[in-house]
C-alpha cells in the first residue's frame, strides 16, 4: 500500500493532476477577482506538492541517465530502419555523432534536458519561497523636503520629485540622497524600472499623486512655511482657530449654473475644499490656487498642487535573486535541451547505418534518407 | 502611412481568397499566385511596422494594436517560411495561414491606432525581449492550431505520411511557443522586479500566461507518457489555442491589472 502510494506521489500523473489543479484555481481566482486563493492553503500545499514531486519524479531520475543511455544505444542497435550509408565513419562525424561504446551518440546534452528543466522548476520555487520569506517592504509617501527612516536607522530624503525631463518627455524621477547606518552619506535617483540601491534597501518608483501644498506666515514669522497635504488636516496655531483642510478636487468646472467637481486625474483646474474658523466665523467653501485667507493669526496662501512620488522600500538577499535568476538561465537551456537537442544514437552496420532516437525521429531518418538519396 | 496598413489587409484578404481557390481547384498556378500575393502583403506589412517603429522611436509593441499587427505579421511570415523553406513543399500551409493573418489585422484595425509616448513603466530593455518573444510564441501556437484543424479536416482522406508530417510540425510548433512563452514569463518577472518591486503579483495577465504555460506544460508531458499523438494532438493544439487568445483578448477586454496598458 505505501509503495503503491510512493510510486504516486512520484509519477508523471501526479505532477499533472497538480499542475492542473492549480491552473484551475488560477483561473477561478482570475474569474472571480478572489485574490485570497493564490495565499490559501490549498493553493501554497499544490505548490509544496508538485515541489515534492518534481524531486521525486524528476530530479533523483538524474541518477538514472547512464540507464538511458544504455536504452537508447540497444534501441539503435535493434533498429530496423538503415540508412544504406557507404562511408559510414565520414557520415557520422559529418553529422556530429560521437563514439559511445558500441554505437555512436549525438546530441549527448539533450539527456540532461528533462534533469535541468524540472530541477530548475524546483530551484525557482525555492527561491520564490526565499523571496517571500526574507523580504521585506514597505510604502513610504515623501513630499520633497521631507525624509523618512526606515527600519536599520537609514534616513532617506527626497531632493526633488519630476514628471517629465526639459524636453517634455514623460518621466517619473525622484532624487534622493540617504544617510547610511554608518554615517556615509550617498544619493541617486529612483525612476520607473530603474530602482536606487541605498545601503541593504532598494528604493523603487511606483506612482505619483498630486498633494495640496499651502503656505503659512504669520505677522511674527514673515517668511513663508510650505504644508504639503494629501489627507485631511486641521491647521492652526492656537489649537481652536485656523483652517480644516478636507480634500482637493483636480478639476472644478460650472456648467449651467452648478459647480461640477471631480477628484481623479491630474489636476486641470483644481480647487481645496477647506473649513475656515475664525472666532466665529465657521465657513466651508471652495479656495483656489492664489487666494490667501486669515484665521486664527495665519496668513494661508494657497499654491497650484503639486506631484509627490509613491516610493516602495525593499529589503532582500542579493543571493536570492541570482537564485531566481539562474533558475530561469537553466530552465530555459532545459527546454532547448529537451525540445531541439534530441539525443540520436547510431549503430554500425554491414549495410549501413542504424538509428534511433531517445524521441521519435523518423522525420529525422526520413530526411537523412533524402540527403543520402540527393548525394548521390 | 496608414495607406499601408489598409493595403496590407486587403492584400491578406486577396491572398485568403486567392490560397482558398488554389486549394479548392487544386491549380499550381493559384497556389503560385498565392504565395506571391501573401509575400506583397508582408512587405506592405513589414513596411508600415518599419514606419510606425520609425514613428514612434521605439519597436511598435506597445498597445493592442501594435500587438495584434506583430502576430499578424509573424504569422503570415511563420506560414511563408515554412512554406519556402521545408525541403517538402507545404503550399497546404498557405491557406491556414492567409485568413488567420488577415482575421489578426483586422482585429487589430479595430484597435486604437494613434501613436502615443510610451509610458515610463515600458520604457525598458525588457520590452522588445518581453513582448516580441510574446508575439512569437502566440504565432506558433496559433499555427500549431490551424495545423491541428487541417489534420482534423483531411484526417480520413490524407496519406499517413502527411498526417505524420502535420503531426511532426504542430509538435514542433508548440515547442517552440513553449519555449518562447517561458522567455516571456522569465523576462516578464524580472522587468516586473525593476518595474513594481516584485517579480511577481498575480496579475490576470500574468496568472493567464501561467495557466496557458501549464496547459502546453500538461501537454508536452502527456506526448511523451500517454503519446498523445494525431487526432489527439490536433484537438489539443485547437483547444489550448483558445487559452492563448483568451490571455491576448479576452484578459484586456474582461479583466483589469497591471497590465492594462496592453
Amino acid at each position: 500500500m505505501m509503495k503503491k502510494l510512493y510510486r504516486f506521489l512520484c509519477s508523471m500523473r501526479f505532477g499533472m493532476i497538480l499542475l492542473l489543479l492549480i491552473a484551475i484555481l488560477c483561473i477561478a481566482a482570475t474569474v472571480t477577482g478572489r485574490d485570497s486563493i493564490y495565499s490559501s492553503p490549498l493553493f501554497i500545499a499544490l505548490f509544496a506538492m508538485l515541489g515534492m514531486n518534481l524531486l521525486l519524479c524528476s530530479v533523483l531520475r538524474v541518477f538514472g541517465l547512464k540507464k538511458q543511455r544504455q536504452a537508447l544505444a540497444l534501441k539503435a542497435l535493434r533498429s530496423e530502419g538503415v540508412l544504406p550509408v557507404a562511408e559510414t565513419s565520414e557520415w557520422l562525424r559529418a553529422h556530429h555523432f560521437r563514439r559511445d561504446g558500441d554505437v555512436f551518440i549525438r546530441n549527448t546534452l539533450g539527456f540532461w534536458g528533462p534533469f535541468l528543466t524540472h530541477f530548475a522548476m524546483l530551484l525557482l520555487m525555492a527561491a520564490a519561497a526565499c523571496i517571500f520569506l526574507l523580504s521585506q517592504s514597505e510604502d513610504i509617501v515623501l513630499f520633497p523636503g521631507s525624509e523618512s527612516t526606515l527600519g536599520d536607522g537609514t534616513v532617506v530624503h527626497l531632493d526633488s520629485f519630476s514628471l517629465k525631463t526639459d524636453t517634455g518627455e514623460t518621466k517619473y524621477l525622484s532624487r534622493l540622497s540617504a544617510l547610511l547606518p554608518d554615517g556615509t552619506a550617498t544619493h541617486g535617483d529612483a525612476e520607473v524600472n530603474r530602482p536606487v540601491k541605498f545601503g541593504r534597501y532598494k528604493v523603487y518608483q511606483q506612482n505619483y499623486a498630486y498633494a495640496a501644498v499651502i503656505g503659512l506666515r504669520t505677522e511674527a514669522a514673515p517668511e513663508e512655511e510650505l504644508v504639503w497635504l494629501d489627507e485631511p488636516a486641521f491647521l492652526t496655531l492656537d489649537g481652536k482657530n485656523g483652517i480644516y483642510f478636507s480634500r482637493m478636487f483636480s478639476n472644478v468646472t460650472e456648467q449651467d449654473g452648478e459647480l461640477m467637481v471631480s477628484q481623479s486625474g491630474d489636476p486641470v483646474n483644481p480647487a481645496y475644499e477647506v473649513r475656515r474658523i475664525d472666532g466665529d466665523t465657521d465657513e466651508t467653501g471652495l479656495i483656489y490656487p492664489g487666494a490667501e485667507i486669515f484665521a486664527g493669526g495665519v496668513f494661508f496662501q494657497f499654491h497650484e498642487p503639486q506631484p509627490f512620488p509613491g516610493l516602495r522600500v525593499k529589503s532582500q538577499p542579493a543571493w536570492t535573486l541570482w537564485l531566481l535568476y539562474l533558475s530561469f538561465a537553466l530552465m530555459l537551456l532545459g527546454l532547448y535541451l529537451c525540445f531541439f537537442a534530441i539525443p540520436e544514437a547510431a549503430a554500425v552496420r554491414s549495410d549501413g547505418i542504424a538509428l534511433a532516437g531517445r524521441k521519435d525521429i523518423s522525420e529525422r531518418i526520413d530526411l537523412y534518407r533524402e540527403e543520402l538519396e540527393e548525394d548521390s | 502611412m496608414n495607406t499601408l496598413f489598409t493595403v496590407s489587409v486587403a492584400l491578406y484578404f486577396a491572398a485568403t481568397l486567392v490560397c482558398f481557390a488554389g486549394a479548392a481547384f487544386r491549380k499550381t498556378r493559384l497556389t503560385q499566385i498565392a504565395r506571391l500575393v501573401l509575400l506583397l502583403s508582408i512587405a506592405a506589412h513589414l513596411g508600415y511596422v518599419v514606419w510606425r517603429g520609425a514613428a514612434a522611436h521605439r519597436i511598435p509593441l506597445a498597445n493592442q494594436f501594435e500587438f495584434a499587427t506583430m502576430f499578424s505579421l509573424t504569422v503570415a511570415v511563420f506560414g511563408l517560411a515554412l512554406d519556402l523553406h521545408s525541403r517538402r513543399r507545404m503550399e497546404w500551409i498557405l491557406p491556414l495561414c492567409a485568413p488567420m493573418a488577415f482575421l489578426l489585422q483586422s482585429y487589430a484595425a479595430l484597435q486604437p491606432r494613434e501613436i502615443t509616448e510610451l509610458m515610463p513603466a515600458l520604457k525598458s530593455a525588457w520590452f522588445g525581449l518581453h513582448i516580441g518573444s510574446a508575439a512569437l510564441s502566440y504565432s506558433a501556437f496559433a499555427l500549431a492550431a490551424l495545423i491541428g484543424l487541417r489534420y482534423l479536416l483531411v484526417e480520413k482522406k490524407a496519406e499517413e505520411k502527411h498526417l505524420e508530417q502535420l503531426d511532426a510540425l504542430a509538435y514542433k510548433l508548440i515547442c517552440f511557443g513553449f519555449l518562447m512563452l517561458s522567455i516571456v514569463i522569465f523576462s516578464g518577472c524580472i522587468w516586473a522586479e525593476q518595474a513594481w518591486s516584485t517579480f511577481w503579483s498575480w496579475d490576470p495577465k500574468e496568472t493567464w500566461a501561467l495557466i496557458t504555460w501549464i496547459v502546453y506544460a500538461v501537454f508536452l508531458h502527456q506526448r511523451l507518457r500517454m503519446k498523445w499523438r494525431g487526432k489527439r494532438m490536433a484537438w489539443f493544439a485547437l483547444c489550448a489555442f483558445v487559452f492563448v487568445m483568451f490571455t491576448f483578448v479576452g484578459v484586456n477586454t474582461l479583466m483589469s491589472g497591471l497590465h492594462s496598458y496592453a
